[in-house]
């Protein structure tokens, strides 16, 4: 099979950051600073697009599950070796340009 | 209580929460993908209580994501994140609480080609449309829009493989693809004519609150067919009423209380929609634009 559609694939032009600046808080419960613990989006730049994500607007899990259930993406996969989200996290981070 | 749910990555909630923090408005945030991790129940009441909590004045649905399950066998796993699914699906038609917005009229809403249907009911402009897998209709379809027509997904507009991802913009069919048309395969897509623009609009709608932003996406060769392929800068736009009209009607008529209305001005003045997203990004507007549409957002929620 050849797809047309798939003749039209490419890699964004926008910038990316560097993930491992932030985590996720609990208490605040959003992404922050790791070491300032301010929020991210207060630095971020949000018109990236990186962090919002307008490539992808639809609200549903299905590709995520499609996608990690064959194996072909760590995209939603914590990996979790103890309860160490945030360590996953990190490395989720930096595998998905929302 | 707001109960906002969505996933960890979400950041236009993070941008919703900061406000929230700092103006001390009450919210629980169920990140999806942790519900395992979260105590929750639901009781002989079918009332739902997550992290201690039960009452919940409005739901902000943002978005989804399945727990990670290890240590199982791909069936059982498959058992299992169908029900995790499952469970959400439930969560959805049990909480009882104004949503913004429900998630069902958000599925229902996310159909592109019923999107266009309403839109004309409405009496928008749309593009000349054609979904097909016959070769024959689309050359046609090609020849009758001067041989200069977009393609562009039906839904989904990235694809991850691994650690990387590529992505689906609108595209220019180009000629050597419709010369040997034959070679290819047509999958779902949608193909429009090319609309010559003057001027791209991005709408946020919430309740009766439209934000109207604009971008020059003629002014760089990469963004002219897709102004998502760069950073460009957005401004504040006034549309004339009629459209800012119809806009609220079609996030009516979808049973929204949300919508990012994608939207060209034509080199005629005339206003052309494209498409809406039910649950579509706008932090970025608000930073450029100082649009309040996160007032809006929190307006509806309290």
């Amino acid at each position: 099979m050849k797809p047309l559609i798939l003749q039209y694939t490419e890699k964004p032009l926008v910038d990316s950051f560097d993930n491992s600046l932030i985590e996720y808080d609990h208490i605040l419960n959003l992404s922050v600073d790791k070491i300032t613990k301010r929020p991210a989006v207060s630095f971020l730049n949000m018109g990236t697009e990186t962090f919002t994500k307008t490539y992808n607007e639809v609200s549903d899990s299905d590709t995520d599950r499609i996608n990690y259930m064959m194996g072909t993406s760590t995209q939603t996969h914590y990996q979790t070796e103890g309860s160490d989200d945030d360590k996953g996290y990190e490395v989720h981070y930096s595998t998905i340009k929302e | 209580m707001i109960l906002i749910i969505t996933h960890r990555e979400d950041y236009t909630s993070d941008f919703l929460i900061d406000k929230l923090n700092n103006k001390g408005i009450k919210y629980k945030r169920l990140n999806c993908e942790d519900i395992d991790k979260t105590n929750y129940s639901i009781d002989n009441n079918l009332k739902f209580t997550f992290d201690n909590e039960c009452s919940f004045k409005s739901v902000w649905f943002r978005r989804t994501k399945l727990p990670f399950i290890e240590n199982v066998k791909f069936s059982e796993r498959i058992y299992l994140q169908n029900e995790y699914e499952t469970l959400l699906k439930n969560l959805f038609s049990i909480i009882d609480a104004k949503w913004l917005s429900e998630p069902y009229s958000i599925y229902r809403a996310e159909n592109k080609l019923l999107q266009l249907k309403l839109a004309r009911e409405i009496g928008f402009n749309i593009p000349k449309t054609l979904v097909t897998n016959s070769k024959i209709q689309l050359k046609k379809f090609h020849e009758q829009n001067n041989q200069d027509i977009i393609i562009k997904p039906l839904g989904i507009s990235r694809i991850i493989q691994d650690d990387s991802m590529t992505f689906l913009f609108t595209n220019s069919l180009r000629k050597e693809h419709i010369d040997s048309i034959e070679n290819f395969d047509l999958t779902p897509c949608l193909f429009q004519n090319r609309i010559e623009k003057e001027v791209e609009l991005r709408i946020t709608v919430v309740g009766e609150n439209v934000f109207s932003a604009g971008v020059d996406s003629q002014s760089n060769i990469e963004t002219q067919v897709d102004w998502r392929k760069c950073q460009l800068q957005f401004f504040k736009y006034k549309i004339p009423s009629d459209i800012r009209n119809k806009c609220i009607e079609i996030v009516k008529r979808l049973n929204l209380r949300f919508g990012a209305i994608d939207i060209i001005k034509d080199v005629n003045g005339n206003y052309i929609f494209l498409e809406i997203n039910p649950n579509g990004q706008w932090a970025w507007i608000e930073t450029q634009t100082q649009l309040p549409i996160s007032d809006a957002i929190i307006n509806e929620l309290i």
